[in-house]
């Protein structure tokens, strides 16, 4: 365990109970993926160490049962989240809508300066898809937030996912601790800022 | 810590669409708002999957305690930065302490503290403006290690931000007990909606920010107070029904009255408290879905319920009784070779922190021959002063000899932010005063000072009787080195010059069979800032050579009135600072330490050097 690193960033997927959550993980930490359907019980986590800009970032992905009845325990891990991916399942019209109270979830319980993302996985099952994603676009351009369709299943958009969230988080990090400038800077910057969120999103959507 | 934020730091709150947030979560979907006496529909998660939880909970809190190391190595490298200063900022280097200006190096000014600095010790940022920005090296390793340690996104030095296991009815984990017995009922009132934990965190974090504005005296310190307490008001804010919600037990806490101290409040399996920090709306289980309350606390050995532990069990901690008593039993397993220790509890510990509490733990040493290869320690309990850790702690390879010849110091401490762990108070156990295979319970007072004799009033009679008949200091008062201390009252400059130039014999506290030594020199009281200093470590050795000089700024008659602390530790990178052994030299003092403390006002301007015996007393906080 003498593995060192640079920055630890801690992640949380969310989303409703069947959407994919556990397999996109696991695609990401081990490269594997398991068809049978095991409900994950309150929370667990996985660590995987990427490299971003020649810095060595541990991520700790947390993953959370999407069932209510572990809602209050799963909400406990929102706070201590820098990221959270919000993962649907483009074969069920329901876990889309749902998209929206998780969001809310984040909004009451997540740090105020947490990353997000939308990813519509199972991208593999065309032929069952009930969300187009189109309308996962517009969803996320609403909340301005950035958006991916994922299969975990066929290893599709798993790593870039997760790498635009440490990106973005790494984004944030530097802009912080690099960039604060002077007093009385306060104004502009925010201004400016919220331009470039912008502008970065639109970026990624057309991915 | 105190460069401009900026409107970086209050992040606008204008994500997302309005429209879109301001309606109402569904029901079932709001975690907050749920009474307690209509749970979720299935809340109940039976005791497999608690203990499922309670493993990745295990597993976070291991990869959590590395991550907490690998911050206290970053600060405590920054913390030897800041000492190792060596100009004005002003007219030379802030870091070297070479001329600036036109006569000397080019100088330049950091943007964080604002000294001046030589471009050899400064750092040019690299800066999406722009002109570029210089920091010295302190300043842009203090970025380095809010970056690193994650407090650029906390806005403070993330405490574990994990959740307390979940009690499992079957489960021999124990949650420790409400820790409300000492707070004021009428307090818990006023604030019955505000978690207990969140006023713990919010507390822990004011110490925590003033421990980080300690050694760069020159920034206000209140514009970081102001910044935690911000956030911290602000997410408390954020969740001001999810306690009094979810977790029923804090409402019950509050409004319940306080019984006689000496009755421990009810167990109640519904109170893990989050006191972890920052878990924000940490997880309870709703009052219907708790395992059904066994009526006392499981203990994994239950002590024998003979008449002198009805007596031990009832004993109630007196006001007297300032540090707390520790309740624990001892086995020696003969045929294993092995010595069972069980922490039991501890009662009135003495307040460490700043919410009036603790985070105490227990670390054992077998002594003679401390060495890290036989420290123990329990987990820590936090945010209170009655911790119930119920472990058992195994000592494997104990021979029949060591048990005549060895004592068992167990020393109870606060544990606090990067390890900077506070000693409470400790009690030692000859071994010999077992015998083999029979489990021996004690309750005792702990404390500071070995005492030469008793301090009379502490603890009710049969604890006393039990701690004296069970602790034999006479023979026992292992050799912890001696120190050579310079003493001279300088004149000329008007202040008291402190020498440290060696120690010798010292305690080996690691397991390499030595220690790391550095000493603290603490002149008390009422000397504020300027009474404390400190020697660099020395690595690796028992018979360190500081040389070192310490100035103290004091008119001579006042300096009649002070006495010196002078201590002996053990540095351990990112865990706690052994303390090896102190002296303290004044007019209070006796003997050797009287005798230089006198000769040294009465000749001025004289440097009078003497050795000093190093013993286990009156420890400064490991600060």
């Amino acid at each position: 365990m003498a593995k060192t690193y640079d920055y630890l960033f801690k992640l949380l997927l969310i989303g409703d109970s069947g959407v994919g959550k556990t397999c996109l993980l696991f695609r990401f930490s081990e490269d594997a993926f398991n068809t049978t359907f095991i409900s994950t019980i309150g929370i667990d986590f996985k660590i995987r160490t990427i490299e971003l800009d020649g810095k060595k970032i541990k991520l700790q992905i947390w993953d959370t049962a999407g069932q209510e009845r572990f809602r209050t325990i799963t909400t406990a891990y929102y706070r201590g989240a820098m990221g959270i991916m919000l993962v649907y399942d483009i074969t069920n019209d329901k876990s889309f809508d749902n998209i929206k109270n998780w969001i809310r979830n984040i909004e009451e319980h997540a740090s105020s300066d947490v990353e997000r993302m939308i990813l519509g996985n199972k991208c593999d099952m065309n032929e069952k898809r009930q969300v187009s994603k189109e309308k996962g676009e517009k969803l996320a351009i609403d909340y301005g937030i950035k958006f991916l369709e994922t299969s975990a299943k066929s290893s599709i958009n798993v790593e870039e996912a997760f790498f635009t969230l440490a990106r973005d988080i790494m984004t944030k990090l530097n802009r912080k601790m690099n960039d604060n400038s002077s007093p009385g800077a306060g104004g502009p910057v925010k201004i400016t800022e919220n331009r470039s969120k912008k502008s970065s999103f639109f970026r990624c959507t057309l991915l | 810590f105190t460069w401009n934020l900026g409107a970086d730091w209050k992040e606008p709150t204008s994500r997302g669409n309005g429209k879109l947030r301001k309606q109402p979560l569904p029901a079932g979907w709001s975690v907050r708002g749920n009474p307690p006496e209509r749970p979720r529909k299935n809340e109940e998660l039976t005791d497999e999957e608690k203990e499922i939880i309670n493993r990745v909970i295990v597993r976070a809190e291991k990869m959590e305690e590395m991550e907490q190391e690998r911050i206290g190595r970053l600060m405590n490298r920054l913390e030897d930065m800041r000492r190792n200063v060596a100009g004005d900022g002003v007219n030379r280097c802030i870091l070297c302490g070479e001329q600036l200006g036109h006569l000397g190096s080019a100088c330049v000014v950091c943007e964080d503290c604002k000294k001046n600095v030589c471009t050899k010790c400064g750092v040019e940022a690299t800066n999406s403006r722009p002109h570029s920005i210089w920091l010295c090296k302190i300043c842009s390793e203090q970025r380095e290690v809010w970056k690193r340690s994650g407090a650029w996104f906390f806005k403070g030095l993330p405490k574990q931000v994990l959740p307390q296991p979940m009690p499992v009815s079957k489960n021999k984990q124990v949650p420790s007990e409400p820790a409300s017995s000492e707070t004021p009922v009428q307090g818990l009132k006023l604030h019955s909606r505000t978690p207990t934990r969140g006023r713990g965190r919010l507390s822990s974090l004011l110490s925590r920010s003033q421990s980080l504005t300690r050694s760069d005296g020159e920034r206000a310190p209140q514009e970081h107070l102001f910044i935690f307490l911000h956030l911290e008001l602000r997410s408390l804010g954020l969740h001001p029904t999810s306690s009094g919600s979810l977790c029923p037990a804090f409402s019950w806490t509050a409004s319940q009255p306080m019984g006689p101290p000496q009755t421990d409040p009810p167990y109640s399996a519904a109170a893990p408290r989050d006191e972890r920090g920052g878990g924000g709306g940490g997880y309870a289980m709703p009052a219907t879905a708790a395992p059904p309350a066994p009526p006392a606390p499981v203990r994994p050995q239950p002590p024998p319920q003979d008449e002198e532990d009805d007596e031990a069990n009832s004993y109630d901690s007196d006001e007297a009784t300032t540090l707390g008593a520790l309740e624990f039993s001892l086995l020696y397993d003969q045929d294993n070779s092995s010595l069972h220790c069980t922490l039991i509890r501890a009662k009135g510990l003495k307040p460490m922190d700043s919410n009036g509490l603790a985070d105490p733990y227990v670390k054992l040493h077998l002594l003679p021959g401390a060495s890290k290869s036989n420290k123990l320690r329990t987990k820590t309990l936090r945010n209170t002063r009655n911790p119930i850790w119920n472990e058992t702690l195994v000592y494997h390879g104990i021979t029949d000899e060591d048990m005549q010849r060895k004592t068992l110091r167990v020393s109870v401490c606060d544990e606090d932010k990067f390890g900077h762990n506070e000693f409470i108070g400790e009690t030692r156990v000859s071994l010999k005063k077992l015998k083999p295979n029979q489990k021996k319970n004690f309750n005792i007072c702990l404390e500071r000072v070995i005492p030469m004799k008793r301090a009379g009033t502490a603890g009710s009679v049969r604890g006393m009787a039990l701690y004296e008949e069970e602790v034999d200091r006479g023979g026992d008062v292992e050799e912890r080195g001696k120190i050579l201390v310079s003493l001279m009252y300088s004149t000329q400059q008007g202040g008291l010059i402190v020498g440290i130039e060696r120690c010798v014999h010292l305690a080996a506290m690691d397991a390499n069979g030595y220690s790391d030594p550095f000493v603290k020199l603490w002149l008390k009281p009422d000397m504020g800032k300027k009474a404390k200093h400190k020697t660099q470590i020395k690595k690796k050795t028992l018979n360190p050579e500081f040389n070192e000089e310490f100035f103290y700024d004091i008119k001579h008659s006042d300096l009649a009135k002070k006495s010196l602390d002078i201590s002996v530790w053990d540095y351990d990178i990112g865990k706690s600072n052994d303390y090896i052994g102190g002296c303290q030299l004044g007019i209070t003092a006796k003997g050797e330490r009287l005798k230089h403390w006198y000769e040294c006002l009465k000749n001025k301007d004289k440097k009078i050097e003497r050795w000093h015996n190093l013993q286990n007393e009156n420890h400064i906080s490991s600060d």
